[in-house]
């Protein structure tokens, strides 16, 4: 051992590393000069510009005449569900998995009206290993809430997603000449529609290698989404306002304010309350949020046994003094009808790193409100916590 | 510069799951931040160290999972290191679990090997704030640092992200509300 534990433990981690990590069959590392994957997500990379491409195809259609609702009809290939199967090639990951899930959510976060939480899953039949959150966010522009591209195949394979307003008629995938038409899906609240392809990352980057010969390596990068109006034209993203945010404070959780939007935390055994924030001020009778969708009035987040946990109590957003519609995607319990349950989506900075835990949620309607937990997958759990909090009179 | 210390922290940890060298390079570009960040919660080095070893042992056993999202890397690394930190201080004592899976031999901190490591978390500056900075979710990131480092306008920020001025101002509040959570929460 020397005398600088950094590089000691830097040459401890990196043993380790190749005692787990043996290079794959057929893969040579990047510090080796060959291909190596690079799985990507996010905005900035969907933002990608197609535009050129899709241009072209428009100006194709329209020079041979052909209607373009109709060409949408006669071209366009129905996306894949919001859950379903996925390709054998997918069993052989790092994460083998068979078949894919989307899951769509309040945003339960205090002050945040009709905004959306999506979180992508992969499954086998024993397991759902959450890949994150997409984030929670209002209509921005054609997405609902934003999705991506996951990549968990051998090499090349991706699966691109996103949630999408129903102005977007159909998608276009970069590297084809595929046109995807959305479909609507269980628990896909106010008609947002989903497009769901399995691509093969045609397209690559090219770094340098790190090694003094200066080999160039080839990565990997997935397709692109570009969002298609019944005219087939591009639908910019963020063209219209996002979702109304209004000002919250902080509030002891275990003795928040009465007569307020709150929510009161009691002991339970391995619950502990780390914060809650409430409106500073009670909603307007009529919100102008541009969407339908629901207002956090009180947001809690917990912890029980160390896992995350999120409370809240949420309003129909557009009118706050009317009983808000049922929540997405959820079903009633059979031994008690006022109680609801269904799938959970990952709160951005809070619960979107639970690599195992995929959210669930239990609601129960407390006068024009719900009262909804998001957290552990064991019903009996979430019942627990459910009792143990109280909405303050 | 190296090409692979060219790679953001997302490509690196995509690439380590093949490549140990890619590890390596994040470990290096983090482990010093890290460090300081147990440091400024427990005021020990031993413990900060063994923390940041725990830490990033965890870091190699998830990689599997790690799944470049729209969050920065930092934040996943810091959620890890969170965690740890949490579950140290419940249950009174830094896990080994991550390092036994991984087998790692046990590191013990001499005399020279404690003055490495206090001269690294006695190193100030900005450090913990921008790395909570990069811990935000991305689009809080762009905006925060176009707006509050770079003192940008907001239709500016605006054009080019291509969205809407009301959507980076949201972007600017969620972020430094996150800030201040994490930052009192620390102290």
């Amino acid at each position: 051992m020397s005398d600088n534990p950094i590089l000691d433990l830097e040459r401890e981690l990196l043993a380790a590393h190749n005692r787990l990590i043996p290079p794959a069959p057929g893969v040579v590392p990047l510090s080796e000069h060959a291909s190596t994957v690079v799985r990507r997500r996010g905005r900035a990379d969907r933002r990608r510009p197609t535009r050129l491409a899709v241009v072209a195809l428009i100006a194709t259609l329209t020079a041979a005449g052909i209607a373009t609702a109709a060409t949408i009809a006669l071209t366009g290939q129905r996306s894949r569900p919001q859950s379903g199967p996925l390709p054998p090639a997918f069993a052989t990951g790092p994460v083998p998995s068979n078949r894919y899930r989307i899951e769509v959510a309040p945003d339960l976060m205090a002050g945040e009206a009709a905004s959306w939480c999506t979180t992508f899953e992969f499954l086998t039949d024993t397991r759902a290993t959450s890949f994150g959150s997409s984030g929670c966010f209002g209509r921005d522009g054609p997405l609902a809430a934003p999705g991506g591209a996951s990549g968990l195949g051998p090499g090349d394979h991706w699966v691109l997603y996103a949630v999408l307003t129903p102005e977007v008629a159909a998608v276009r995938i970069s590297d084809t000449r595929r046109l995807l038409i959305p479909v609507t899906g269980h628990g896909l609240p106010y008609g947002f529609k989903v497009a769901v392809a399995i691509a093969i990352a045609r397209s690559t980057r090219s770094v340098a290698s790190p090694a003094p010969n200066g080999v160039r390596a080839r990565l990997f990068v997935p397709p692109t989404l570009t969002f298609l109006n019944a005219r087939l034209q591009p639908i910019a993203i963020a063209s219209h306002p996002s979702v109304t945010r209004l000002p919250v404070r902080s509030v002891d959780p275990y003795r928040p304010p009465r007569g307020r939007c709150a929510i009161q935390s009691r002991l339970l055994r391995g619950l502990r309350a780390v914060r809650e924030t409430i409106l500073r001020t009670l909603p307007p009778r009529a919100l102008n949020t541009g969407e339908p969708g629901y207002l956090s009035c009180a947001s809690v987040e917990l912890r029980y046994h160390g896992l995350p946990v999120i409370a809240a109590i949420l309003l129909d957003a557009q009118h706050p003094d009317r009983r808000p519609p049922p929540l997405p995607g959820t079903q009633p319990l059979r031994d008690d009808p006022n109680t609801f349950v269904g799938p959970g989506a990952e709160e951005v900075g809070f619960m979107q790193f639970g690599f195992d835990e995929t959210a669930a949620l239990i609601a129960q309607r407390i006068g024009n409100a719900w009262l909804v937990i998001q957290g552990p997958h064991s019903l009996g759990e979430r019942q627990a916590i459910l009792r143990s909090l109280q909405p303050t009179p | 510069m190296d090409a692979l210390e060219s790679l953001d922290d997302r490509d690196l940890l995509v690439a380590a799951a093949t490549d140990a060298e890619p590890f390596g390079v994040f470990y290096r570009r983090h482990v010093n931040a890290v460090l300081r960040f147990f440091h400024r919660a427990l005021g020990r080095t031993d413990l900060a160290f063994d923390l940041t070893a725990e830490t990033f042992a965890s870091v190699l056993t998830e990689l599997p999972r790690f799944e470049p999202t729209g969050a920065p890397a930092t934040a996943w690394l810091y959620t890890i290191a969170r965690n740890r930190l949490v579950d140290s201080v419940r249950r009174n004592e830094v896990a080994v679990r991550a390092r036994q899976r991984l087998a790692m031999q046990a590191l013990e901190l001499t005399d020279d090997g404690q003055a490495v490591i206090e001269r690294i978390v006695q190193e100030t500056g900005d450090a913990p704030a921008l790395a909570l900075v990069d811990a935000l979710p991305v689009e809080q990131r762009e905006a925060i640092t176009a707006r509050v480092i770079d003192g940008r306008e907001y239709a500016e920020i605006a054009d080019e992200l291509r969205c809407s001025e009301q959507v980076v101002r949201k972007r600017v509040s969620r972020g430094l509300a996150t800030l201040r959570r994490e930052l009192g929460g620390k102290r």
